[in-house]
């Protein structure tokens, strides 16, 4: 998803950016992201209300690291915990208290567990919305009618023309022959 | 066992390509490997413990293929209650490894022969039944309201009436119990080490009883025992015991057999009114299990040492049990896959790989329910249960460590984390060897579990040989040669389940 | 069960129970998965009536609603002004019973808060896709609860501005919190429980505020909207990431919901306190969690689905598949009252068997009984499908299950206390009129908080609903009944 990103210099405000192609229906979304991906292009998305079962390997999409930064937090979270306790009641405030050691790891275990729990799902949230790069508010596509029910129910082919392939001409060819809705140019 | 006969259901939209299991062959060896119990009673026969040393590894071995039966008949339950479609091809080995119940009833012949005739050599609260201990509890019955502190090991100090059984039991008390008998019949109070509030130097010895005797930690006093098992003399006792045996046998055998048996109808009728009767039984039998499983886990494991209790343990065991029938599932379909006997689309990779995610489910709720129960005896550190614990080294006392210390620790990383880590990733829950290797890990481990929990019973020292291997391999050909008799009276996978199509076309995410 | 003929397959009048119509779908055919979404709706339908909640204009009847809860929140606010003016001794604590509403509510209100993440997580990796109907809201309850049990603890400190004593935090007294006592650990467990709930909730909303976005008229709507959707543009190359970190939080919350009832048993279990220290408490605490939630998810269902026009989405099927989980949690804690009891007398320990013999006999046996009736009784009814497709009974039993629940908290914290080890201190709980307006007025802050959201955010998870509809599948006409995974 390289769409929204300052690609472009303002300088040139009607310039095609993109064409994006309208269907209707899940089938048709996953023929046209088949065809779309045979013909070579790298710098395209689909969109859709939800998501769409198949289309990642219809797309070509690879594995995310996401589970990495999960697992990164997590250790991140155990070993914090950890310090924390051990910190906290061994090294800078020792005490004693109801006959446990200073560092009981019985005792210490619920609090590392809240921990690693808890950086694993800041891994998980802020690492899925890092990955995505949002939030990033500003997108040419919403100003598209025909990109206004991608949220509904309608699906959508958006091909960049930052594509190396990209040809105005060729590319609203190969989007028509995918017998879509309608068929736009996007200007930034 | 390569032999194959494809049995081709009429009804081709519902029928799997399953042959069916073909036994003589892998029987013969099972029955064959029973007759390793033989040297298993002579090894201990000759050993330090006598048959005693034998009746605990027969507990252990019993409590482990138990767990895998108990498991099964779980499973086959709660496929049925949330009306499962993954599971359908998975669900006939299930039946099979529940149908083993009448085969474990047999095998617990020798645990009843030696409570009824054994004079409590292995369960202490049995020694009463020859002899005809006074319930004890009636003296105090009356005190419920009374208000003195809260030592009820030293509460019950007084020399109590029933004595006249010790003497008789400890003939066959195991060691240390004995030579702490003989010790010290005045110190009862033995406060449970745990408590201690910090280690000084003082406590690396074993503390010394005031007339000069060793006492070990964890080893509850004959004296305290005896009171708290006369105690409970109107649940623990012999004829109770049986009676509850035959009951749970009655309602295990009942059901396995039920389930199983109208799964295996449903192979030539195709009635769907057998999968919802099946449907509205799980729910009742669920009740049923839930309520057998934990009195039966409280009779067979925690009423060694009648002392103790904990209210978590039935669930200990059930956690054991779930963690056995997955590993146990895993191992046997992949059996039947590599030898052709499963077809590899029926039984496919999206179906171990559920399989080794509720594997990886159960190795976390074990270590929750093993975290949930030390912790809070741990914490608590009262001596009525922490000397249970101690007896297993399970403590954060050093003066208290024992041999079975290094059990309890490995069983934290080899039970828990390194299963854990080792199960995490899908890739590896998607690989048959990965997979089978975390199976056979953790019913390994599954066993040493059962160990830890039992075998301290009779040793603080730990104890291990080849008795305990053999009585492994013996109840196993039991256990093994059972499955695989009733595995090859039908098909192995079932032949027109109505959820079979939606089985089969199972994905994962 | 004498039909077992071939003759009866595919037939439900043989299995004795009626022909449903054609919106019904809490039929029991085991060849056909039911619909999880009843009536004839597409996308588009599904977005409208969703959307339509938020975008119409506010009926009188919401107004009415917030203006009841806003008194009942007055209350709670008076409560606490009286609380921090005058002290705690405006509750009803005493000595021994030190710790009274207000631990009672605390874990009333954790518990029920954990319907919610059990239904986005457990029931996520079960994939149990009929939870789609109703986690949104669910989770919503979820976290307005937590917020209300929080306040209780932080309220019961004392002096509640100095609250932040709990966390770790370096201070001028060179003071840190102790990691060994289990209050800690609370601290921990329902912060972090709070934190990933709301994560989770927020997480799966985006894409839901993103249509909110897109369909909004008017421009504080679209601006708001717009800004917490983040720029969500359902790109598939977002949804692969976003459907990753959704698994991965579901498989972090389901741990994370057993522990924190944990947790909060740990409060009560690492005691020595016969009645409270017994190691079946974490996993009997979390199954009554799971029972209380549900209770409530059910009590808000209901009426929500009548008042809202959600009876496509939220359908018969739906209601009872929460009655059997109520039914099967029921079941779970009665199992652990028997245990509890059992092992009281097998104890052989003298204490441990006054305390459960003053349960049922002492002076709060109506309290017992009361738990008992609701807790245990109640349920029972769910045996029967009659019972769980009726909304009047399945009401009935979600109240007891509410009221019991409350009472389950309130039995194990005054029967324990109030007569302890020494007779001399033994003295009754009775709570004051502060201990009971807070209570009551606690429910004021959660529905404030739950028709906020009823009004202001989508209410039902479109985006996953629509994913379980047969028509996201490819090809749907050739396999359209075994999608959706109902059970």
């Amino acid at each position: 998803m390289v769409l929204g990103m300052p690609t472009k210099k303002p300088d040139a405000p009607s310039k095609v950016v993109a064409l994006i192609a309208e269907f209707d229906s899940v089938d048709a979304i996953l023929a046209a992201a088949e065809k779309v991906r045979d013909a070579g292009y790298t710098k395209w998305d689909t969109h859709s209300p939800f998501p769409v079962h198949g289309i990642d390997d219809a797309m070509g999409i690879k594995p995310t690291i996401l589970p990495w930064l999960v697992l990164g937090g997590g250790i991140t979270g155990l070993l914090g915990g950890l310090g924390l306790a051990w910190y906290a009641n061994v090294f800078e405030y020792p005490f004693l208290t109801s006959g446990k050691p200073e560092f009981s790891l019985p005792a210490n275990i619920p609090v590392i567990f809240e921990t690693t729990v808890l950086l694993s799902a800041f891994g998980a949230v802020f690492g899925m919305l890092g990955l995505n790069r949002l939030p990033w508010h500003y997108n040419p596509l919403f100003k598209k009618k025909s990109f206004s029910r991608v949220t509904n129910d309608r699906f959508v082919v958006v091909i960049e023309a930052a594509d190396p392939i990209f040809d105005t001409q060729r590319t609203t060819d190969l989007l028509n022959s995918l017998s879509p809705i309608c068929v736009e140019e996007v200007e930034d | 066992m390569t032999e194959q006969e494809t049995t081709q259901s009429p009804d081709a939209g519902k029928a799997s390509t399953a042959g069916k299991l073909t036994g003589g062959k892998l029987c013969i060896p099972a029955v064959g490997a029973i007759g390793a119990l033989v040297p298993a009673i002579i090894l201990a026969a000759v050993g330090n413990y006598g048959l005693t040393r034998f009746m605990f590894a027969y507990i252990i071995a019993f409590a482990f293929f138990l767990s895998i039966s108990l498991g099964a008949l779980f499973f086959v339950c709660i496929q049925h209650i949330s009306r499962a479609a993954w599971s359908v091809t998975s669900r006939r080995v299930a039946e099979v490894l529940a149908m083993t119940m009448p085969v474990m009833a047999i095998a617990f012949l020798p645990i009843a022969a030696n409570v009824w005739l054994g004079g409590g050599d292995v369960y202490p609260w049995a020694a009463s039944h020859a002899h005809h201990a006074p319930a004890q509890g009636e003296e105090h019955a009356d005190t419920t309201h009374t208000t003195d502190d809260h030592a009820p090991a030293a509460d019950h100090a007084e020399p109590a009436t029933g004595h006249a059984s010790l003497t008789a039991r400890d003939e066959y008390a195991p060691d240390e119990k004995k030579a702490a008998h003989a010790a010290d019949t005045a110190s009862v109070v033995h406060a449970a080490p745990a408590q201690e509030v910090v280690v000084d130097e003082s406590h690396t010895e074993p503390a010394v009883t005031l007339d000069g005797h060793r006492h070990i930690p964890g080893v509850i006093d004959p004296h305290t025992e005896e009171i708290y098992t006369a105690k409970k003399a109107a649940y623990l006792n012999v004829p109770f015991f049986i009676a509850r045996w035959v009951i749970y046998f009655a309602v295990w055998i009942g059901l396995s057999f039920t389930f199983w048996k109208k799964s295996v109808e449903q192979d030539t009728t195709g009635d769907v009114q057998l999968t919802r009767f099946m449907e509205r039984l799980s729910p009742l039998a669920i009740v049923l299990f839930a309520v057998t499983v934990t009195y039966a886990t409280f009779d067979l494991i925690m009423s060694l040492s009648p002392a103790w209790f904990s209210t978590i343990f039935g669930v200990y065991y059930f956690a054991g049990c779930m963690l056995s029938i997955f590993a146990v599932l895993i191992l046997v379909l992949s059996f039947l896959r590599n030898k052709g006997i499963i077809d590899k689309d029926t039984v496919s990779k999206e179906h171990l790989h559920d399989h080794g995610k509720f594997l990886f489910g159960f190795v976390v709720f074990w270590a929750y329910i093993a975290f949930s129960q030390y912790m809070l005896i741990w914490y608590a550190s009262l001596p009525e249960t922490t000397f249970w614990f101690v007896a297993r080294g399970a403590t954060t006392v050093s003066a208290d460590f024992n041999s079975w210390s290094i059990v309890s620790i490995a069983m934290i990383f080899c039970n828990f984390f390194i299963p854990f880590i080792g199960l995490m990733s899908r890739h590896i829950k998607r690989t048959n060897a990965t997979l089978q290797f975390w199976a056979v890990w953790l019913l390994v481990f599954h066993w040493v579990d059962l160990w830890w929990l039992i075998m301290p019973e009779m040793s603080v020292s730990l104890k291990v040989g080849l008795v305990e291997i053999l009585t492994m391999v013996g109840l196993g050909g039991l256990f093994v040669a059972g499955a695989v008799w009733v595995g090859s009276l039908n098909a192995i996978v079932p032949q027109k389940d109505p959820r079979m199509t939606e089985s089969l076309a199972f994905k994962n995410m | 069960m004498t039909t077992l003929t071939s003759d009866n397959a595919h037939n439900p009048v043989a299995d004795g129970e009626k022909v449903l119509g054609p919106n019904d779908n809490a039929y029991q055919d085991p060849t056909h998965r039911a619909p999880l979404v009843v009536g004839k709706h597409n996308f588009t339908t599904i977005t409208e009536t969703v959307t339509d909640l938020n975008l119409r204009k506010t009926p009188r009847a919401w107004y009415i609603a917030f203006a009841i809860s806003n008194c009942l929140l007055l209350m709670f606010l008076y409560c606490i002004y009286e609380l921090i003016t005058k002290g705690v001794g405006v509750w009803g604590n005493n000595n021994p019973v030190a710790w009274g509403f207000p631990i009672v509510n605390f874990v009333f209100w954790v518990g029920i808060g954990h319907a919610g993440t059990l239904i986005s997580a457990i029931l996520f990796l079960f994939r149990q896709n009929w939870r789609t109907s109703i986690n949104r809201f669910a989770e919503a309850m979820t976290i307005f609860a937590v917020c209300c049990a929080g306040a209780f603890p932080a309220l019961h400190v004392g002096r509640p501005w100095l609250a932040y004593w709990l966390f770790p935090i370096p201070n001028q007294m060179g003071m840190w919190p102790q990691f060994r006592s289990p209050l800690l650990w609370d601290v921990f467990a329902v912060n972090t429980y709070a934190t990933v709930s709301l994560l989770f909730w927020y997480v799966g909303m985006i894409p839901d505020l993103a249509t909110l976005r897109d369909r909004c008229k008017n421009k504080i709507g679209q601006f708001l909207y717009g800004l917490f959707s983040l720029g969500w543009t359902g790109s598939s190359r977002h949804w692969h990431r976003y459907e990753k970190a959704y698994l991965l939080l579901a498989a972090l919350a389901t741990p994370l919901v057993l522990s924190v009832h944990s947790v909060v048993s740990f409060d009560f279990a690492t005691s020595q306190l016969p009645g409270w220290h017994t190691t079946i408490f974490p996993p009997y605490f979390v199954a009554g969690a799971v029972f209380g939630g549900f209770a409530m998810v059910v009590t808000l269902a209901v009426p929500a689905r009548q008042w809202f026009g959600l009876k496509d989405f939220i359908t018969m099927r739906h209601l009872e598949n929460m009655n059997k989980i109520i039914l099967a949690t029921g079941m779970i804690v009665s199992y652990a009252y028997i245990t509890e009891f059992f092992t009281a007398w097998y104890s052989g320990h003298h204490f441990e068997q006054f305390v459960f013999l003053n349960r049922p006999f002492g002076p709060y046996s109506w309290a017992f009984f009361t738990m008992v009736f609701c807790n245990v009784c109640a349920p029972q009814l769910f045996w029967f499908k009659k019972c769980r497709t009726s909304i009047p009974v399945m009401m009935f039993v979600a109240m007891c299950v509410n009221v019991g629940m409350w009472f389950e908290r309130f039995v194990i914290v005054t029967t324990s206390l109030h007569r302890d080890f020494l007779p001399s201190s033994w003295d009754m709980f009775v709570p004051t009129k502060i201990d009971i307006m807070m209570f009551i007025g606690s429910f004021g802050l959660f529905f404030t908080l739950f028709l906020l959201f009823c009004r202001f955010l989508p209410m039902v998870a479109m985006a996953e609903v629509k994913n379980v509809t047969p028509q996201a599948h490819a090809h749907h006409d050739h396999d359209e009944h075994h999608e959706g995974g109902q059970h």
